[in-house]
């Protein structure tokens, strides 16, 4: 039996890893409504495969991609067994016109802090995560994000502008408080 | 830092979060640890670490989560992967087709993964791989079992060109000491197109390698065989003879379970038969697969999607789905 040794094998989960990762998590994140899940599903699918490929010695896989992706279905399918699509059923409702200038600004701004993009993510609703990730993280377009999260585009600008401006703001305000502080002292 | 940047960075921070605790849940010693461990990670890491846990994605699912071995072995015969050609009149898994005329992109591996994988296989306590069996066989071929049993072992040595024999389709001819053999007539192909009639034969011991008290294969069956040129005993004129590979060829497909099984070593090579299959009509057309389920008698669901990697018209996937009670196939738009 040709058993792989531990660094052999964690050696190739980690090319395996790097390979397929952005297409697993992409899959994984247009078809499920929470950050979370998103990151538990992608984190099992790959624990899984490398359990796997560690108990057997060595696996034996010449598309990996292809099975994690099945893999990453079926796990999908188990959460949307437990969960309804409640939340984004009424994604359109009350979106606002936004200031196409204003939002490019907030998009094109540099002075985010790299914890306050940290806090506005974890507080961001499942929609405004997936925008976020693919337009940002992935560089869809904002059309394609709309075609992808079968969305409207200018509710694709909309929830942008929200979570930008709403950071903005936090920002603007932690600002406020810093100087508050020292006036002060 | 710009907003893309920041998530960019996330990205990768995530992404590095993720391997780490695999990583590090796999360290562990204990069995169960695994998993339970990620949680901790998640919700006692650093500021990059949000989120919680759902237990429900970890169920661990035997059927859906398969292993690619298949696949593999698709590869390993030395095309990018199987077309079943001519599928409706002779309803073969034929071997040899280009890669490009099938493959899609999901199945699209870099090399350098693929052959470093390719070097190691788990290994059947006989020694053999499935890709082993794939790699021996000339041709996968379905087809309808017709007779009271497929298979019936016993010290016969009739005469194999007994018409009468032959009528109960069951046979074991024992023409030699050393190649004992499992022989059975199929007189339809997969697809009820009259296709000739099918002499399978395994040239092996069959007293030691086939358990007789485990083959439940029986009349009406849907069949997988995996077949190897060469086989006929030159006095053995029937029809298009073909050996069985080795004595784990043939597998029934379980319209209960909706799966292909073992008909003589029980889940021996099952689940690469199984993703063998549908990796192989994943590669095919649309059409090809609603044959294929209508033979079965099972439901398909066909379901289109936007893919930015295949092909509009292209298969993206096929699976069985609970939910549905039907394989679900995706095609991209």
């Amino acid at each position: 039996m040709n058993v792989g040794s531990g660094e052999q094998i964690k050696k190739r989960f980690a090319e395996i890893y790097d390979a397929t990762y952005d297409y697993i998590f992409k899959y994984i994140l247009s078809k499920v409504s929470s950050r979370e899940a998103v990151e538990d599903i992608i984190q099992n699918v790959y624990l899984k495969f490398y359990k796997r490929m560690c108990d057997e010695g060595n696996l034996k896989v010449l598309n990996p991609k292809h099975y994690l992706l099945r893999s990453a279905k079926g796990m999908i399918a188990d959460y949307y067994s437990e969960l309804s699509k409640a939340d984004t059923e009424s994604i359109d409702e009350g979106i606002e016109i936004i200031d196409e200038k204003a939002l490019d600004l907030l998009m094109n701004d540099n002075g985010y802090e790299y914890n306050d993009i940290l806090r506005m993510i974890k507080e961001m609703d499942a929609v405004t995560y997936k925008i976020f990730i693919l337009h940002f993280g992935y560089g869809y377009t904002i059309i394609q994000v709309a075609d992808k999260l079968d969305l409207k585009e200018s509710t694709v600008k909309s929830k942008i502008y929200r979570a930008l401006k709403r950071l903005k703001k936090e920002i603007t305000d932690k600002e406020g408080e810093k100087y508050a502080y020292f006036r002060r002292t | 830092m710009r907003i893309s940047d920041g998530l960019k960075k996330y990205q990768e921070d995530t992404k590095n979060r993720i391997f780490e605790n695999i990583m590090a849940s796999t360290a562990s010693s204990e069995e169960t640890q695994g998993y339970s461990s990620l949680t901790e990670n998640r919700d006692n890491g650093s500021d990059n670490i949000i989120g919680a846990t759902n237990d429900k994605a970890m169920v661990k699912r035997d059927w859906t989560g398969l292993i690619a071995i298949a696949a593999c072995a698709v590869l390993a015969v030395g095309v990018g992967t199987v077309m079943m050609k001519g599928i409706a009149p002779q309803n073969e898994f034929v071997k040899g087709t280009a890669a490009s005329e099938t493959e899609s992109s999901d199945q699209v591996v870099d090399s350098k993964v693929k052959a470093e994988i390719r070097d190691s296989e788990s290994y059947y306590e006989d020694g053999m791989t499935f890709s082993d069996l794939l790699e021996q066989s000339d041709e996968v071929v379905e087809l309808s079992v017709q007779g009271h049993e497929l298979i019936r072992v016993a010290d016969d040595t009739a005469d194999v060109r007994d018409n009468a024999l032959y009528a109960e389709y069951t046979a074991v001819y024992e023409y030699d000491t050393d190649k004992s053999g499992v022989i059975f007539k199929t007189s339809e192909d997969a697809y009820n197109k009259t296709a000739g009639t099918r002499y399978l034969q395994y040239l092996g011991k069959a007293e030691e390698d086939i358990n007789t008290e485990l083959l439940t294969a029986k009349n009406g069956d849907k069949v997988l065989v995996f077949t190897k040129k060469g086989v006929t005993e030159e006095d053995l004129q029937i029809g298009s003879a073909k050996n069985l590979t080795t004595s784990d060829s043939i597998y029934k497909f379980d319209i209960r379970t909706h799966r292909y099984v073992n008909i003589v070593s029980p889940g021996k090579y099952e689940e690469e038969v199984n993703e063998y299959v549908l990796n192989t009509l994943t590669g095919m057309t649309p059409s090809a697969v609603s044959r294929w389920s209508a033979y079965h008698r099972v439901s398909l669901v066909t379901m289109e999607e936007n893919s930015d990697t295949v092909e509009s018209g292209k298969i993206i996937d096929l699976e069985w789905s609970e939910d549905r009670n039907a394989f679900v196939m995706t095609v991209s738009r």
